[in-house]
């Protein structure tokens, strides 16, 4: 029995690639930006969505697109205007969000098992138009990172100087929330909304402890994370395990790994 | 020939994070100048580069920078923070840091982008950091990001230069190598300066003016034991040091 002969685990593959380009490019700034827990906000407050397109009848992701967007302009508004006490709004932000999917789901009769597959995803039903969904993803996110690649490396490091510079400073800080919340949803059917941080911030932060360059950076994640999909997808089949939790923990196993090897900072040291 | 007035502040108040910072600050420079302005940490320096910067807006008072308003003239000034609060993970080259200098041009333009590549190189060479630019901007030194800051601003080919505490992470084997630059450099622009080492901006700089939230400055190159007295009210640690009685020893 060959896993690559069907067709539900070639879809799963293709989405694992797909979705692994555009957590690479996003989740590159998420972690240089230090917006880890923003981002954790954006896909919590997205199950409200969820349990109201349930409720009324949409579909799920509209939902989700609609309040992972407020969520990370509401978040990227205040975040921008205070550094103060920004972790509260996060933290309430995320609770909330799960509350209102939790009570649109409670007074919707009947459907309840399909709003599971949001919190721990569900990368063996991926369909087409999900395939397709999280292609015209990676064009949109690749090309914004192409297009604007100096201006957020520069936002990114210096926002004071960029200012000083006539970049549109938080118009970019709010496009990149934007894009990331747009990321989240489409992530959230891979290994869903519990665990999209994990996917966003752990080939990002290997790739960072062996590259100095976004670019590099960029492209090493885009491969660890194509790496732990597959391998997570290959090993939940065969132990008959959750897919998007054993994706997950491979992940983290690496990351662990990559922790204790350090070739970074140790060489960093020595020319100091 | 009477010089041309480069940074006017017009009673300017103006608060930072909650609390007045400036009170009441009138401040003129000239093309050309050499100023520094010393004062306790928390008397309202930072805050006083951010009014010129546009950065912070003044509650009460009129500011006029190159002859138009802050937002419109910042990209005609060199800017270099105290310290860029960063990860020293951070994954940015030197060159690349240099670089952001030139991100001006990309909106103020007219194809100026191109050339300021080609100052890139010069302006490294000449603070010293050319063989430094492949290298991370977390991994450098305090002296190293103090230099590649300056870079920095001087790719930008500024009219003024506003430097916050130029010195304050530099070892004092260096410092002097900055003043020097710096003094080379105002032959081309008008250079504004704050740090609280009254010592070291002194010897170098034309013209001294001290602030703690109120700027006291006669336009000369004169500390007065009344701009000390009224800058540092509560002079504690300061007389500790002994370094007023030190400034006022060499230019009193």
């Amino acid at each position: 029995m060959n896993l690559f002969h069907f067709e539900f685990f070639q879809n799963a593959l293709l989405a694992g690639i797909l979705v692994s380009i555009a957590c690479a490019v996003i989740g590159t700034y998420v972690v240089i930006n230090r917006i880890v827990f923003i981002t954790g906000g954006i896909a919590h407050a997205a199950y409200g969505g969820i349990g109201l397109g349930v409720f009324l009848g949409l579909n799920p992701v509209v939902g989700a697109v609609i309040f992972s967007l407020m969520a990370a302009l509401g978040m990227g508004t205040v975040s921008y205007k205070t550094k103060q006490r920004i972790d509260t709004l996060i933290g309430v932000m995320w609770a909330v969000g799960m509350a209102i999917g939790i009570i649109f789901a409670d007074l919707t009769h009947g459907y309840q098992a399909g709003l599971m597959s949001y919190l721990f995803g569900s990368i063996l039903t991926i369909s087409k138009t999900d395939l397709v969904l999280m292609g015209g993803l990676d064009i949109l996110v690749v090309g914004m990172a192409i297009l604007f690649y100096r201006q957020w490396l520069s936002i990114s490091f210096d926002p004071e100087f960029s200012e000083i510079m006539g970049l549109p400073v938080k118009r970019f800080y709010l496009l990149l929330l934007s894009l990331t919340a747009l990321t989240v949803v489409v992530v959230m059917r891979m290994v869903g909304i519990i665990m999209v941080i994990a996917l966003l911030t752990i080939p990002p932060a290997i790739a960072n402890r062996f590259f100095t360059s976004l670019k590099k950076i960029m492209a090493f994640a885009c491969l660890l994370g194509i790496l732990f999909t597959v391998a997570g997808m290959v090993i939940s089949f065969y132990l008959d395990l959750t897919s998007g939790a054993m994706i997950i923990l491979v992940a983290g196993v690496a990351y662990f790994v990559s922790l204790a090897v350090t070739p970074k900072r140790e060489r960093a040291k020595n020319v100091l | 020939m009477v010089k041309k007035a480069v940074i006017r502040l017009e009673h300017v108040t103006a608060s930072y994070d909650g609390h007045t910072a400036l009170e009441d600050v009138t401040l003129t420079v000239y093309e050309g100048d050499f100023l520094g302005i010393i004062g306790p940490n928390g008397g309202g320096k930072t805050t006083l580069l951010k009014v010129i910067l546009g950065l912070v807006k003044p509650e009460r008072g009129h500011v006029e920078v190159l002859g138009t308003t802050p937002s419109q003239a910042r990209h005609r000034i060199g800017y270099v923070p105290q310290a860029i609060d960063f990860d020293p993970d951070f994954p940015i080259q030197v060159v690349d840091v240099v670089r952001m200098g030139c991100l001006k041009y990309l909106k103020f333009g007219n194809g100026g982008y191109q050339g300021c590549q080609e100052n890139i190189n010069q302006v490294m060479r000449q603070m010293g950091v050319w063989d430094l630019r492949d290298r991370q901007m977390g991994r450098l030194s305090g002296g190293e990001r103090q230099r590649v800051l300056i870079a920095r601003a001087l790719v930008t080919d500024p009219e003024i230069l506003l430097l916050d505490e130029p010195t304050a992470s530099v070892d004092s084997q260096f410092q002097s190598t900055i003043y020097e630059v710096l003094s080379r450099l105002n032959e081309k622009m008008t250079i504004c300066l704050v740090s609280h080492d009254i010592g070291v901006i002194s010897s170098y700089v034309e013209k001294v003016a001290c602030l703690n939230q109120q700027l006291f400055y006669h336009g000369e190159k004169e500390i007065t034991e009344e701009m000390l007295m009224k800058t540092y009210r509560c002079p504690v640690d300061l007389i500790a040091h002994g370094v007023p009685h030190r400034v006022l020893k060499h230019h009193g």
